[in-house]
């Protein structure tokens, strides 16, 4: 038995004492149902813990402090990089008993929630009000808030909207020593102090636990348009882009699925989408009617000026659901093509997309895997999916090589290693091909200063030694 | 290091399905009781990977694994919001075989499944004991005679008679109880054979009754007949039982060209057969073609026509007096009905449109959608007598929706959904709601 897992159990009797015994399991089951997220990668922890309270929260991190065992965050581990993984074991920390809406602020446009809330239910709940929660993370329907601050998610809106970092006006954390801090508010600017509010953002678990979060909201637009073009050539389809937004419109989102998208979701669906087309734009205006009528109608026009073989903009929002269909639909097409799915997070500026598109084929042509592309062209961010058998052992090699080749030219390209789905244990090993030493220290630095045990959420972002 | 897998190929041959699970979590967002508990072991994903680490041999089979994977509702959700398409309920269901769950149901629960529901003349026998007993108010005294808040709602479930809101004391059915065949149009375009579900033939005599009604005005005649169809017993892991019930079943339908069922779960359960004794050398080609025959009622009515007001009148005028079982539907302007989805048939069957077109077409009713009309109201066959309190707490949340859309009636096509909305619904303090089953509506 490791020196942690006896910890572990002498803490779990003290936590069944504080806390519902029932939320607090130490049973083989429990803990392999915490093992895993959405990489599919597992870790076993050596307890698991519900928290109900961010006092529950605090002592479960107040013994971690005084026992010395590791504590990592977890809300609904739907993550894409490990950063809820116990790669270190201790205790699994679930947040999605704390799930309450507290409080939504018309007046100050402004909700109050707890880390447990589910995307998709905030956004419902705003929403009724009239009021807009943007981000959308594909996993919007379970996954939770503290998850999305905790990774800084994104989503197809980011190009007009930005991603969870610019909703954030109010936090509450609880340190690695089990002390709270509150930082922001409900008041939209604040340039007291420095701007720790977003050093939490994005921290992964690395740096406290958020048990609070006040989040800024807009109107909710009225009206939506929603166009698909498809273009005979990637590169028309990026002069397509750069046209739309020197046209001065921004739309809400501009998706793009490339060839092998296309057909992977002709080969499932059958929609009459056109094979020989290397990309499909899904374009999606939003505001008031008036103005979505006529930014879809300058879209089209700088569509086809770009040399768009195919243009359909829906009449209703049942023609817009017809063309979402496809995008909707690539994941399930490819993930039912091989046993595994590698989904990667590159974002490069967006010119660079056509060139990052271009280095991806010749990668996947240099390693022999079937890589298929869609993403967020507005914003630059590409999902490169590799699509391979983790039980491959020879393969997964090759996986690794071409991972390690798709970030190589992200970077010289002005990119950087993920957009939106964070560095956690998957990508940490490549994590001195983006920052540079001295940045990579400062940051060990900060995570030094605030968990100087190192009990909270160990081993994530920094690969071992010197990366 | 690690043991051979102790396990049978049975399932085994679900690991490549397995391993196309990746966990990302979809499946938590569809799923009723992962709504309720947030408990990875409830939803699908984790289900999923304790039966991988069973095969693997890195976890031992135990009571703690048995809980969880008797923590399903079945509703199949999860199979359904899966990108991958794994395969979560069958895999769930081999587990429970594997882990031999039946043997761990209640005594009393595994009397009745392998006891009474896999002889029809014990079912039938119950049947009428039972309705002598609602005529006889014996049940209203065992109400009060039960300990628990659990039996005396399922007693006044099972006894709620289905009055529509405005009906006279003294119409407390709205169905005629005794209408004959004679009043009806006289079945003119053939014969079916009609699989009446043991739980309608236990709870519910009346829908029995309105289903032959319906078939009838349609222009069928119904021979009621069945076995248990099985379910009850796959559900927990007895597949020797389901396959010994499929096969008597086959043989006792071998005469009809359709067979018509107004049970989702049965119905699912015996187009279900075709897969479930596909490796049978004598049944595989007849259940193959048992299966292609089974309809839902509902199915089988929109497809053959709804009853036709021209060739067969109503059987009573469209001004008639008070307490007249057709009179409610023209006292109010408009009834407005809340159908529910039944799992069994809407993501068992691909049934979700037919009763809606079928009760659209009823004069003088409204179809109103509730929000989430397909996800799970909590029931799950015999879930609600095993897992008391979680079966409440899915109902609730039924129950709210129900509410919100503000029925005056809510109809659904499944005996288990009957009784569990109404018991959701007495809890939500709503016990007047009618709760009818899609055909009480259409023999009128």
């Amino acid at each position: 038995m490791s020196g942690i897992s006896s910890v572990v159990k002498e803490a779990v009797r003290e936590l069944k004492r504080l806390i519902d015994p029932a939320r607090v399991l130490d049973t083989p089951e429990a803990r392999l149902l915490y093992a895993y997220d959405a990489t599919a990668g597992q870790h076993l922890p050596d307890a698991v813990v519900k928290a109900h309270s961010p006092a529950e929260v605090a002592a479960v991190l107040k013994m971690a402090d005084r026992l010395g065992f590791p504590v990592v965050p977890r809300g609904a581990g739907t993550g894409l990089s490990g950063g809820s993984l116990p790669a270190a074991g201790g205790v699994v920390l679930v947040l999605t008993g704390m799930a309450q809406i507290k409080e939504i602020d018309r007046e100050n446009m402004a909700v109050v929630c707890e880390p447990g809330v589910i995307t998709a239910d905030l956004q419902k709940a705003v929403e009724r009000e009239g009021l807009f929660y943007p981000p959308d993370p594909s996993s919007l329907n379970y996954c939770t808030i503290g998850g999305n601050l905790a990774e800084n998610a994104g989503g197809p809106r980011g190009l007009k909207y930005g991603v969870t970092k610019d909703y954030v006006l109010g936090l509450e954390v609880v340190l690695p020593d089990g002390e709270t801090v509150r930082l922001g508010g409900k008041q939209v600017k604040n340039v007291t102090g420095y701007n720790f509010l977003q050093l939490f953002v994005g921290s992964e678990g690395t740096l406290g636990v958020i048990t609070e979060a006040t989040l800024r909201l807009l109107p909710l637009p009225p009206a939506r348009k929603t166009l698909a073009a498809f273009f005979d050539r990637l590169e028309q389809a990026a002069d397509a882009v750069t046209a739309v937004l020197a046209a001065g419109v921004v739309p809400c989102t501009l998706e793009l699925m490339d060839q092998k998208s296309i057909y992977y979701v002709e080969e499932y669906l059958r929609l009459g989408l056109p094979r020989q087309a290397e990309a499909m734009l899904i374009i999606e205006a939003d505001g008031l009617p008036e103005e979505t009528e006529a930014q879809a109608a300058r879209i089209a026009r700088v569509c086809r000026q770009a040399g768009a073989r195919d243009l359909t903009v829906a009449r209703d929002s049942a023609e817009a659901d017809r063309l979402w269909r496809a995008r909707r639909a690539v994941s399930p097409a490819i993930s039912r093509v091989r046993p595994t799915k590698i989904g990667e997070d590159i974002c490069v500026p967006r010119s660079a997309i056509p060139a990052m598109v271009r280095e991806i084929q010749k990668i996947e042509e240099r390693f022999g895997l079937p890589i298929v592309i869609f993403g967020h062209a507005g914003d630059g961010n590409l999902h490169p999916n590799i699509l391979t058998n983790r039980r491959d052992r020879e393969e997964m090699a090759r996986v690794e090589q071409a991972i390690r080749a798709i970030f190589e030219a992200a970077v010289k390209l002005g990119g950087t290693l993920s957009g939106e789905h964070g560095i956690g244990l998957t990508k940490k090993d490549y994590l001195g091909l983006d920052l540079s030493p001295r940045a990579v220290a400062l940051m060990r630095a900060v995570k030094k200063a605030v968990d100087p045990a190192g009990i909270l959420n160990p081993g994530k972002i920094f690969g071992g030694g010197s990366a | 290091m690690k043991a051979p897998s102790p396990f049978s190929p049975l399932l085994k041959q679900w690991e490549q399905s397995l391993w196309r699970c990746n966990k990302c979590g979809a499946c938590t967002g569809a799923c009723p009781l992962y709504a309720r508990t947030k408990d990875e072991g409830m939803a699908a994903r984790g289900k999923l990977a304790l039966v991988e680490a069973l095969l693997e041999g890195s976890l031992a089979p135990g009571p703690g694994c048995a809980a969880y994977l008797a923590g399903c509702l079945l509703c199949q959700a999860c199979r359904e919001s899966c990108a991958s398409g794994v395969p979560t309920t069958e895999i769930i269901l081999a587990a429970r075989r594997e882990l031999a769950l039946f043997e761990k149901l209640p005594f009393a629960l595994r009397l009745l499944l392998s006891g009474v529901l896999t002889r029809p003349a014990l079912v039938a026998l119950a049947g009428r004991a039972l309705e002598l007993c609602r005529r006889q108010g014996i049940c209203r005294l065992a109400e009060r005679v039960l300990p628990g808040e659990f039996f005396p709602l399922l007693w006044r479930a099972l006894l709620a008679a289905p009055a529509l809101p405005g009906a006279g004391a003294g119409a407390r059915g709205l169905l005629p109880e005794a209408a004959g065949e004679s009043s009806l149009a006289r079945p003119a375009r053939g014969t079916v054979g009609y699989f009446t579900g043991c739980a309608l033939t236990l709870f519910f005599p009346r829908v029995s009754r309105a289903t032959q009604r319906a078939l009838a005005r349609a222009g069928w005649a119904a021979a009621p007949r069945n076995f248990c169809c099985g379910m009850p017993h796959y559900a927990h892991g007895d597949f020797r039982t389901a396959r010994e019930l499929a096969r008597k079943n086959i043989d006792l339908f071998a005469s009809y060209a359709a067979v018509v069922t107004d049970c989702a779960t049965c119905g699912a359960m015996l187009k279900e057969y075709a897969q479930l004794l596909a490796d049978d050398k004598e049944y595989a080609p007849k259940a193959k073609a048992f299966s292609a025959r089974v309809r839902d009622v509902s199915e089988f009515l929109a497809a053959e026509g709804a009853p036709d007001p021209e060739r067969f009148p109503r059987p009573f005028p469209a001004s008639g007096p008070a307490g007249h079982p057709g009179f409610f539907f023209f006292r109010k302007e408009r009834i407005r009905a809340a159908y529910h989805d039944p799992c069994h048939l809407a993501r068992g069957q691909g049934v979700r449109e037919e009763p809606r077109r079928l009760l659209a077409a009823v004069p003088g009713l409204e179809l109103v959608e509730m929000e989430s009309a397909d996800t799970c109201c909590g029931g799950g066959g015999t879930f609600l007598f095993t897992h008391l309190q979680l079966a409440a707490g899915v109902g609730e949340a039924k129950a709210r929706d129900i509410l919100a859309a503000g029925p005056d009636v809510v109809v659904t096509g499944c005996p288990g959904c009957l009784l569990q909305l109404k018991m959701a619904l007495q809890r939500a303090g709503r016990g007047d709601l009618p709760v009818l089953h899609t055909v009480e509506l259409l023999g009128l």
